[in-house]
């Protein structure tokens, strides 16, 4: 089963570059209807309807699951903070107004369970005490997706999350703003870092 | 300047079609019945949160109820004192201020709000416009019994601030706000308002140096105490939930 919403515009830098973001970055008719069926479905789930649930959880997988993971994470962890995202949106189901766009209220959640999770590994890593010979983790199979996901998972966070969001999800970039808490215009400077830093990856190494 | 562009084009397009192509993660069919099952176990319809506009109506109408009782209570004695134009100029800020926070606590409590004002940015354009204001509509006097005269305004604002902090973080329990600082410090703002409101129409000490500093001190401390609490809850909460 491929994304919910897939994108075919592209992301580009230099002149145009801000229309090409904003106005290429969804499959037309195909989206939208995508996302009247979601929030369809998000009705439903707030009206407690289980098969919608169901349908739900099942369209969102792949792309909250590619979002939930990152750089050192294995299947287990992203698996892990997918179940912690699905808590937070059931609990926070009654915040969904029908008249506005699901996505970005479902990334946002995400988002959020993401950085909580995020910090809490940082806590505990600080209280770790480091022994002499550190073994290698033992089935920390990379996170989901290969070649070019690989060289997105090493930009910084906030630059990877936004094409996640842009590129691979298929959000606008003022969903991907609705999302992150900021504006477009912030999103769209993070969107053109990103694809200098992974043209610059690409020219020393390609993406295999 | 086209040609100059045309690598990075390519390039790009190479990354889209690279990120097009690549493999979706495999489902997990396990996890998803676990979810789901997880989900449907505690599913029960739920009644929505009202609009942002409503909220936003509803926020500002309790602030004029509640500053009305305590206007009515504590008295006008200062606001008697003023020119036709200060009033008028110093309601206007505190009008919009008003506006302002309810517009920003409505974002704040309802993930994947636009918030074209990002709330950090509210508290900064309100404290400069009250600061502008308070320097342009009243007069400059000495410094005379500054303190003395200043630090009650500064206790009273307070004591209105903290039930009116108390009273917005009850009107927005229903919200998921998702980033605590920004959240508390507007509940903090929005309640501290409430404070320099009373205060604008109780103290008599109408000067321009007395009210930027110890009315407008109600506001920041009021903000300050709120972004505070609401981080030392949150760490002590994470900190009990990872061990």
């Amino acid at each position: 089963m491929g994304y919910p919403v897939r994108l075919v515009g592209d992301v580009t830098s230099g002149s145009g570059a801000d229309d090409r973001l904003q106005a290429g970055s969804r499959d037309g008719m195909q989206a939208n209807q995508g996302e009247d069926q979601l929030r369809d479905l998000m009705v439903r789930y707030q009206q407690g309807d289980a098969v919608a649930v169901e349908t739900l959880v099942t369209n969102l997988f792949p792309a909250l699951l590619r979002f939930c993971s990152g750089p050192g994470m294995s299947r287990t962890d992203a698996e892990d903070l997918l179940q912690d995202c699905w808590l937070r949106i059931h609990r926070a189901r009654h915040t969904y107004l029908p008249s506005e766009p699901l996505l970005p209220w479902i990334y946002a959640v995400a988002r959020h369970t993401r950085l909580d999770a995020y910090r809490r590994r940082r806590r505990l890593e600080s209280r770790e005490v480091l022994v002499a010979g550190t073994p290698e983790p033992v089935g920390s199979a990379p996170a989901p997706g290969s070649g070019v996901m690989e060289l997105v998972n090493r930009l910084p966070d906030s630059q990877r999350e936004v094409i996640v969001m842009l590129k691979v999800v298929g959000m606008s970039l003022e969903e991907v703003a609705r999302a992150t808490s900021s504006t477009t215009g912030a999103i769209k400077q993070k969107a053109h870092r990103a694809y200098a830093a992974l043209r610059s990856m690409l020219a020393s190494e390609g993406p295999g | 300047m086209a040609e100059l562009q045309l690598p990075d084009t390519k390039m790009n397009e190479k990354i889209d079609r690279l990120l097009e192509q690549a493999p979706a993660p495999e489902l997990s069919p396990d996890l998803l019945r676990k979810i789901s099952g997880t989900l449907a176990a505690s599913l029960q319809p739920v009644k929505r949160m009202p609009s942002a506009r409503v909220q936003v109506v509803q926020f500002a109408s309790i602030f004029l109820v509640f500053a009305a009782a305590l206007i009515a209570t504590m008295g006008v004695t200062g606001f008697r004192t003023l020119q036709a134009w200060q009033a008028l100029g110093i309601v206007a800020i505190l009008a919009v201020g008003v506006s302002l926070f309810s517009v920003v606590l409505a974002w704040q409590i309802r993930p994947g709000s636009l918030q074209k004002i990002p709330a950090r940015l509210s508290w900064a354009c309100f404290g400069v416009g009250f600061l502008t204001g308070a320097a342009l509509l009243f007069p400059w006097r000495g410094t005379e019994a500054f303190v003395s005269r200043g630090w009650p305004c500064l206790v009273t604002g307070s004591a209105v601030a903290i039930p009116g902090g108390i009273l917005f973080w009850l009107l927005t329990r229903r919200g998921v706000p998702l980033s605590v600082g920004a959240f508390a410090g507007t509940l903090g703002a929005i309640a501290g308002l409430l404070g320099l409101t009373v205060l604008q129409f109780r103290c008599i000490y109408q000067d321009a140096t007395h009210l930027l500093v110890w009315h407008g001190g109600v506001l920041v401390l009021s903000i300050t105490t709120a972004v505070l609490v609401a981080l030392a809850i949150e760490r002590n909460g994470k900190g009990q939930r990872s061990k």
